[in-house]
């Protein structure tokens, strides 16, 4: 038995109220379980984000990033938004959408970086983007969902906007994806997807 | 190609398919392009769902995206691939993603075809006969 008690991110377990270094140790931990535990930890300290931020840039294991991942959500605001953003870009499928469902649970805070990411050069970040205005980012998502639809070139980020739209689009949204349809007469995808839309927005 | 010219499957038991995708608008048109075929379709939300439907009856094809909740399109077949009952079900794989890159992981994932989305309602009803053995319309 040693006389020592070892850290806790070496024997396996997190205490329920670890103290911040222990958090920090704990998030560097090579047992799955210390880690997610940390991330769950962390959220009570005014660093919370960076600590669980460094943690997810290395993490490997699907559970333990989806987890650090709802925590970041707990936390929410501006930073943990910052932090979440850029993941759209992972080349990890379940990471890329699982950090477009948390931007949409974080609601508001979201809203700057969805902007951005709206009009990001690469059309999959587009697509990835266009997730997150179906959270509660309100009717500003909505519009701009619009407003960029008439401009996009990418025929697969079109059909993605106006599933969205479908979702959060108004009456007025109609108008926009009968235009959009317009553009291209002879697409059998295009026609199902905007038929499809118009038959789920709010008729008044 | 109209619901009136589809060329219907060779008598015999009907093709059963698996179609795996997030969007209901995608699942939708799948199901409409391939049922007036005589397809057989079935529809999971994510990979997860998509292999419990898997184990608890056959299919003849799973028709999977990549940008998935919970499970993705890629971890789905690598699953499927090492998964004993299953292992041997033809995959195609639509997607938005259409790197070299993309294709290649898709590849090293176990997938058999691979189609960029958006798939014309003529290729989804040529390539998924070819990969059923089905009459080729």
């Amino acid at each position: 038995m040693p006389l020592v008690k070892p850290p806790a991110h070496q024997t396996g377990t997190v205490p329920p109220h670890p103290d911040r270094a222990s958090v920090i140790a704990a998030i560097d931990s090579c047992d799955p379980a210390v880690r997610r535990a940390a991330a769950w930890a962390a959220r009570v300290y005014a660093d919370g984000v960076d600590i669980i931020s460094h943690g997810l840039a290395v993490e490997k294991d699907p559970a333990v990033a989806e987890a650090m991942i709802l925590n970041l959500v707990a936390i929410g605001g501006p930073k943990a938004a910052a932090v979440l953003a850029p993941l759209l870009r992972s080349q990890d499928a379940t990471r890329r959408f699982a950090a477009a469902e948390a931007l949409r649970d974080i609601g508001p805070d979201a809203l700057p970086f969805f902007d951005v990411l709206i009009r990001d050069r690469d059309p999959q970040v587009r697509i990835m983007a266009a997730e997150v205005a179906r959270g509660q980012l309100g009717g500003a998502a909505a519009q701009t969902l619009e407003r960029l639809l008439s401009d996009e070139e990418h025929i697969n980020v079109a059909c993605a906007f106006i599933d969205v739209l479908a979702e959060i689009g108004s009456v007025e949204t109609a108008d926009v994806l009968r235009g959009y349809a317009a553009r291209l007469p002879g697409s059998a995808y295009v026609r199902f997807t905007v038929d499809a839309a118009l038959a789920r927005l709010p008729k008044e | 190609m109209t619901e009136d010219n589809v060329t219907p499957l060779r008598p015999g038991p009907a093709k059963r398919l698996l179609v795996i995708d997030d969007a209901a608008l995608i699942r939708a048109y799948y199901r409409q392009t391939l049922e007036p075929m005589g397809f057989v379709v079935e529809e999971a939300f994510n990979g997860l769902e998509a292999l419990e439907k898997a184990l608890m009856a056959p299919f003849d094809l799973a028709i999977v995206d990549v940008n998935m909740p919970k499970m993705d399109g890629l971890s789905f077949v690598r699953k499927l691939r090492t998964t004993e009952e299953i292992a041997c079900l033809p995959v195609l794989m639509t997607s938005t993603r259409d790197r070299d890159s993309d294709i290649a992981a898709a590849r090293a994932a176990g997938v058999n075809l691979y189609l960029v989305k958006p798939v014309g309602e003529d290729d989804l009803r040529l390539f998924t006969s070819i990969m059923t053995g089905a009459e080729i319309p």
